[in-house]
């Protein structure tokens, strides 16, 4: 079935200045417990010898895949795609804690809700972006390196930078037949990609 | 990941109770099951090891309370092990149900062999489950089968333990020897395939492939030998068999839980 939306984000690791701001506004957004994520940077590097060393920052939450394996195997529906937004989401309420979802997804970007005992994971910001404002990490990122918004739609904020980007620039994490939505853009004048397979 | 006692008990058991009632139904079929305590005994076993499988398996839930809303959203999973579990057991009930009722014989055979089938096909459906991409050492038809597999001697030990508390005799006992010298091979052959395919041979898994090898294979077989010699001492041979062979069983489950490590783990929880 055609989705109506392909909601998610684009970061262009180009622009980031790995300060973490996303994941602070994350965690402060939703109340994140302390040690646990629904959005985590990553430091990928440092890669080669001393002077030619090089790194980037990688901000990491769910990918909003397309063929979400979390939504096919959640035994209760728990983790479903919104039929609105097309955003995969976790109902707590029904979750019933088997970790299969966890299991199921192929980066280890879901969180474990320690004292409600249930999974979660990065809604984009759902009660931001359904009166219309932007995902936290997006509205507060120093460097304008992230986007939201849909990637069908050749006027958003996402599918214009990733026109404006060279395509060779353009990368996802590994595809496992899971199709991630979320797209970021890294230069080789940056580093070279070592998040793909 | 972590070891997840709750699964690994869930499967060896489950698993144990479907290979049990496969070698009975075998049995029934060829008509060497003469006594009815062997049928009363090999049917409650069955119950009782899926029953306390499946037990076992709901306390790694953190919400069991809402396990009923798995009947609303059938999928891969939970669903199907539950469905299975289900339909074997009413399998295993309405056999012995239509036995004790003298049924014809007719009837008893396509019950029996409807639970065979059943049986086996929950074995597979434990291990079915856990193939995923998101894992490549678990994405391999290897997995379901050596799930399958691992289990088939426990099931074979069950089976000729039970066989000879039930004072069977001559065939009865001799299948069960059999079924248990060939099930430690199946076991030896599918663990090792797997572990081929997943690289875990070598590394620092050699307690538990030292536990696989030797107590879920080596033992049963060695075991069902000595029982095909000295069928007297069957039940010793077999219930001893049948302890060797859940060790095995469960080391072989921990090792998959050990090397089922994801694409990526970017937030690092521990599962």
């Amino acid at each position: 079935m055609p989705f109506m939306t392909r909601n998610a984000i684009v970061v262009d690791l180009d622009r980031c200045i790995g300060c973490f701001s996303c994941e602070v506004a994350c965690k402060q957004e939703n109340n994140i417990a302390l040690g646990e994520y629904w959005n985590k940077v990553v430091i990928e590097g440092p890669f080669g010898t001393f002077p030619d060393i090089e790194q980037y920052w990688l901000p990491t939450m769910c990918q909003q895949c397309e063929n979400a394996f979390c939504v096919n195997v959640c035994p209760t529906g728990a983790s479903y795609r919104d039929p609105e937004t097309n955003i995969v989401l976790v109902d707590k309420e029904k979750c019933i804690g088997c970790k299969y979802c966890m299991m199921a997804c192929p980066y280890g970007v879901r969180g474990w809700n320690y004292e409600e005992k249930v999974v979660e994971k990065c809604t984009l910001c759902r009660q931001r972006t359904s009166i219309g404002e932007q995902p936290v990490c997006v509205a507060g990122c120093p460097g304008e390196a992230r986007f939201y918004g849909d990637l069908d739609d050749p006027a958003s904020a996402p599918a214009r930078a990733l026109a404006a980007a060279d395509p060779a620039s353009i990368h996802q994490l590994p595809d496992k037949g899971n199709r991630p939505a979320t797209q970021y853009i890294l230069s080789e004048k940056i580093a070279t990609w070592r998040s793909g397979d | 990941m972590e070891i997840q006692w709750s699964l690994v008990l869930f499967t060896t058991l489950a698993g144990a109770g479907a290979w049990l009632y496969f070698a009975f139904c075998l049995a029934a079929l060829k008509g060497y099951v003469k006594n009815e305590r062997t049928r009363l005994v090999a049917c409650a076993a069955t119950l009782v090891l899926l029953i306390a499988g499946s037990i076992i398996s709901a306390t790694h839930l953190s919400h069991p309370d809402r396990i009923m809303a798995v009947l609303g959203h059938p999928t891969m999973g939970i669903f199907t092990e539950a469905l299975f579990v289900g339909l074997t057991s009413v399998a295993v009930v309405v056999y012995f149900l239509a036995a004790r009722r003298k049924a014809s014989e007719g009837a008893q055979k396509t019950l029996l062999v409807v639970g065979a089938a059943l049986a086996v096909l929950l074995a597979v459906m434990l291990g079915y489950s856990y193939m995923m991409p998101a894992r490549p050492t678990w994405d391999t038809p290897l997995l379901p089968l050596a799930y399958l597999l691992t289990t088939s001697s426990g099931g074979a030990a069950a089976y000729l333990a039970i066989a000879a508390a039930g004072k069977e005799e001559g065939e009865a006992l001799k299948l069960g020897s059999v079924l248990l010298v060939a099930s430690g091979a199946l076991v030896a052959v599918s663990a090792l395939a797997y572990g081929a395919f997943s690289g875990s041979l070598s590394g620092d898994l050699a307690l538990f492939w030292a536990a696989t090898l030797l107590c879920g294979a080596v033992a049963p077989a060695a075991l069902g030998y000595a029982a095909k010699g000295k069928p007297s001492q069957a039940l010793v041979f077999g219930a001893a068999a049948f302890v060797f062979a859940l060790v095995g069983c469960t080391a072989f489950r921990c090792m998959l839980w050990i090397v089922g490590t994801a694409v990526r783990n970017y937030f690092g929880v521990i599962i």
